[in-house]
């Protein structure tokens, strides 16, 4: 053993301090990497707000609350935060009505076909919010909507009795859009209840009726407010459907308003100081939100209803309500599904076609033919797939990396890191791209496509590590302390033990992390350049041009991509789920 | 073979401050091939000073030695990391990789150790330590198809795999059902006795410190307070703590009188003086207890001319089987003993008792002593 300490020894007595170990090392290079991926931008942005208008940050040493000024001065910013709280709150409060019914219905009854539900409504985020949106706009516009023509033939009109440009249209998609991510929250709530708690009323004599009412609604409502609270945040940020739909209906959200601020239509300036005061203000929205929803986050602690392991909650009998259920439930997955039917039509054909019978017999692959031939649509591609394994990748290593150090690091850094990798899911995606795009506007790195993955690291980032780190800390600290007494590096312990002991984790994470990069339109059109075309983007591009088939096509190419790294590991998990039943 | 001098360790609280002392001022050494056990209630440090000795905490002050050479001092800023330590350990959970085989488990050491194994046939030490413990036939099992004795081998064979100069366990046993926990109890000890290694063990079980060490430090709140032989520490405690953790005993309370000289101290109780075994440190007019072991007290059939000497009545009986409990009363104290089961004694029962003199230890009173079994202030 002393042949084994002798060199260990020797230079640290000598230099009276000891020596930065490996795992030292790597703390203080993923601190240096996290402030400048996440306090940087936001420096630059709060700078930017300050400075006089037509100036960049680095350019000037003024300070003025011009900016603020103006933005308080225009009449339309209150209808601004008005359209921006009126449709978040509509939209989320359509999603949890639909996602409550329809959660409750598969976790806690008898209801047919409970598996294909939730892998159908796991599997959503293979679908981007544009393309759903671009759906809807074929579906229901004024002039040759098929739901249009079917309405006004039916109820014999003359005019479209739907649009898809106006606040109700707006909100009626985005809350479709948006509740299978509230499902997603809810069914777990609903599936951990203990069924103790309701029993216990039963057996008290009360009715089924008062139960539900009396027990489990109370129950359940701090859970869904939380719930509530969370979406509320995620839709004050929205950018993607405020975009396609609500620019052309002129109901500009805060977020499209940064957009049009910072990238103005040809011939105007961009006004980034305004552009960046939009930003801090809707920063102090979403982290005055965020503050609310982890108050009700630990209300809802106090009504802990995850009851131990070895139950299940009791199934209600849905008897001859069964099969009214299951057509309610099959109807909202015809409602989703239709818009994409209507984009794949729309793929089919070079020339947009209204769906008729007869046109059956002339589908083609010719639109994806005629888009793929351009050099700009596969270079857009390849960027697609760099920029999604890239970023992917990236955030499973930070993230690994910041949840060990928060977990099982000693003294304050690790709680730094954890801090710092967090704080980004208070800051929208638009204000983080607009800092970004300020940050690095001159150098060479703006205009890239690597630019995209710092964006899209920075923003998922917080994600990652709240993921892993909810993974890492039900590994025993031991099984890592074994390793270590055996004479194996930190390193060592990480690769042989944690990371195999987490791969299941690390898989669906990282896919959830691609879907979510590849469908992301924020960072790709706010940092728009002819080199760094991306799916999202050049999907937005191509049915801007117009070309509709060919962005139709597109969207396809894209979803059918998403939907075969997502489907099947959703199918996995719905097995195994149901075999631990 | 281990030295461990003046180690402290703070645990940083929520509230910040200095936070709370998990170990302090502990030192005590270690023979090679000894079987050493750190006792003590959970939270006393005993867990700590383990982790400090094996490298997985860095205590805030003191100086570890292992082997001859200093793994951590904390006057010259040295650290010599975990896994450059040479050492074994298992831990409570067993801490087996539940991704691996058992022999993967096993092999580990030698094949990720930094210690450098180059020229070791790996596999073939490997089969050996687990014929060591008995699993040589479950070597391509996957581990988590192991019953918690089995685990516990595993961990056990990890351990010693790679043979390391010290073997460190951390409630080895605590995880396992009574049964098993009594074999494996000698077992444990026998092999690794026959193996000559140093040990250092973790346990809150005074049985298992008893049956299996060779030397027990006692702990509580973060100090040793008594060190030595099983023996020792059991018959001879030197505080209250002491006398009640390692097992049950009467505390009676006392005021030590003047006719204390250095064969005998007289200690004056609430039924008379007892004459007790000699003590260091105890000064006439000294609060005590004097405290004996239920086993201790001889029965006599009469008034004797021995020394401590008392008439008892006997108020309640507890029948355990293998013997009875009696609560019995001296004047107004309480006192329990232990009667042989053929003696058939009864409620209300006259007995004559005796505590031998060398059988009273006196220890000093102090106000975080647990309450005396059978102090009755009436």
């Amino acid at each position: 053993m002393t042949v084994a300490l002798g060199d260990e020894i020797g230079p640290n007595v000598d230099r009276g301090k000891r020596r930065v170990t490996v795992q030292q090392g790597v703390q203080i290079a993923l601190l240096v990497i996290l402030v400048i991926l996440v306090a940087g931008p936001l420096v630059v942005l709060l700078r930017t707000s300050f400075s006089p208008e037509g100036k960049l940050p680095f350019e000037t040493t003024v300070f003025t609350w011009a900016n603020y000024g103006n933005l308080i001065a225009q009449s339309a910013t209150i209808g601004l935060i008005w359209n921006t709280l009126v449709y978040a709150t509509g939209s989320v409060v359509l999603s949890l009505l639909l996602a409550i019914a329809i959660a409750w219905l598969t976790e806690r009854t008898d209801l047919p076909g409970r598996t294909v539900v939730r892998v159908l409504m796991f599997s959503w985020m293979a679908i981007p919010p544009l393309v759903f949106g671009y759906g809807w706009i074929l579906l229901t516009n004024p002039s040759n909507g098929i739901l249009n023509n079917v309405l006004k033939s039916l109820l014999d009109l003359d005019l479209s009795p739907l649009t898809p440009y106006s606040m109700s249209s707006l909100i009626l998609i985005s809350g479709l859009g948006l509740t299978p991510t509230a499902f997603v929250m809810l069914s777990g709530l609903l599936r951990n209840m203990d069924p103790l708690l309701e029993n216990a009323g039963l057996v008290l004599g009360a009715s089924r009726r008062t139960v539900i009412q009396q027990i489990t609604l109370p129950l359940l409502r701090p859970g869904i407010l939380s719930v509530g609270m969370f979406l509320v945040m995620t839709m004050i940020q929205a950018f993607d459907l405020p975009l396609v739909i609500g620019l052309t209906a002129q109901i500009p959200v805060l977020s499209t308003r940064i957009y049009t601020l910072a990238s103005p239509e040809v011939g105007g300036l961009p006004n980034y100081g305004l552009a960046a005061a939009f930003g801090i203000m809707l920063l102090v929205m979403a982290t005055l939100l965020m503050w609310g929803y982890f108050r009700a986050i630990r209300i809802s602690e106090r009504f802990n209803v995850v009851g131990g392991k070895g139950y299940r909650p009791r199934r209600l009998e849905l008897g001859r309500w069964r099969m009214v259920a299951a057509a309610g439930v099959a109807l909202y997955f015809v409602i989703m599904l239709l818009p994409m039917l209507n984009l794949l039509w729309a793929s089919l054909f070079p020339f947009y076609r209204v769906p008729t019978l007869a046109q059956l017999f002339s589908v083609s692959l010719q639109a994806y033919h005629n888009i793929l031939e351009e050099a700009v649509v596969r270079r857009a591609l390849a960027n697609t797939i760099a920029l999604v394994f890239l970023s992917a990748t990236t955030v499973i290593v930070l993230s690994l990396l910041v949840s060990w150090y928060s977990l099982r690091g000693e003294g304050r850094l690790g709680k730094w890191l954890d801090t710092l990798s967090f704080s980004p899911i208070a800051v929208p995606p638009i204000v983080m791209a607009i800092a970004i795009l300020l940050m690095y506007l001159r150098t060479p790195l703006y205009a890239s496509l690597g630019i995209l993955v710092i964006g899209h690291v920075t923003v998922y980032v917080a994600f990652g590590t709240r993921s892993m780190i909810s993974a890492l800390v039900q590994i025993n600290r031991e099984l890592e302390n074994a390793a270590i007494i055996s004479g194996a590096t930190w390193f060592t312990s990480l690769r042989r033990i944690i990371v195999p002991l987490l791969w299941p984790h690390i898989v669906n994470c990282w896919l959830w992390l691609v879907a979510h990069s590849a469908r992301d339109l924020t960072f790709p059109l706010m940092l728009m350049s002819t080199k760094n075309l991306v799916g999202a983007s050049v999907i937005w591009m191509v049915w801007d041009y117009p070309n509709l088939p060919g962005a139709a096509a597109l969207s396809m190419i894209m979803v059918i991509g998403l939907m075969a790294l997502v489907v099947p590991v959703q199918i996995m998990t719905a097995r195994r789920a149901e075999r631990d039943t | 073979m281990i030295a461990v001098r003046d180690l402290a360790k703070r645990y940083a609280t929520k509230q910040g401050g200095t936070g709370v002392a998990a170990v302090s001022g502990v030192s005590f050494t270690v023979a090679k091939g000894e079987f050493f056990t750190l006792l003590g209630p959970s939270g006393c440090g005993k867990s700590t000073t383990l982790q400090c000795i094996a490298g997985l905490e860095t205590p805030d002050a003191g100086e570890i030695e292992l082997d001859g050479t200093v793994v951590f001092c904390s006057r010259r800023r040295l650290l010599v990391p975990a896994n450059r330590r040479n050492i074994g350990m298992t831990f409570q959970s067993y801490a087996i990789w539940p991704h691996m085989t058992v022999f993967d488990n096993v092999a580990f050491p030698l094949v990720h150790g930094e210690r450098g194994s180059r020229g070791i046939d790996v596999r073939q030490r490997v089969m050996q330590t687990l014929d060591l413990v008995k699993l040589a036939d479950y070597a391509d099992r996957p581990s988590p198809h192991l019953s918690g004795g089995q685990q516990q081998r595993v961990a056990l064979a990890r351990a010693l795999v790679h043979e390391p100069g010290l073997l460190l366990l951390d409630e080895p046993l605590s995880n396992l059902d009574a049964k098993l926990r009594d074999a494996m109890r000698v077992e444990l000890r026998l092999l690794v006795k026959s193996l000559g290694i140093t040990t250092v063990f973790v346990t809150h079980d005074q049985l298992e410190a008893l049956s299996m060490s060779d030397q027990i430090a006692l702990m509580r709140a973060g100090t040793v307070v008594q060190q030595g032989s099983p023996a020792d520490v059991y018959l001879r405690p030197v505080t209250a703590f002491a006398a009640d953790f390692m097992g049950r005993s009467n505390l009676i309370p006392g005021k030590v009188g003047q006719g204390t000289n250095g064969t005998a101290v007289q200690v004056e109780t609430s039924f008379g003086v007892l004459r007790c075994a000699p003590a260091k440190s105890v000064t006439a007019g000294a609060q005590v207890y004097v405290v004996v072991r239920p086993q201790a007290i001889i029965l006599r059939s009469g008034p004797d001319s021995a020394a401590n000497v008392f008439q008892a009545r006997i108020d309640r009986l507890h029948f355990l089987g293998d013997a009875f409990e009696a609560e019995v009363r001296i004047g107004d104290a309480e006192l329990r003993i232990m009667l042989d089961v053929y003696f058939q004694p009864a409620l209300g029962q006259t007995l004559w008792l005796e505590l031998p003199v060398e059988r009273c230890a006196v220890v000093q009173r102090r106000e975080d002593d647990p309450g005396a079994v059978a102090a009755a202030p009436t």
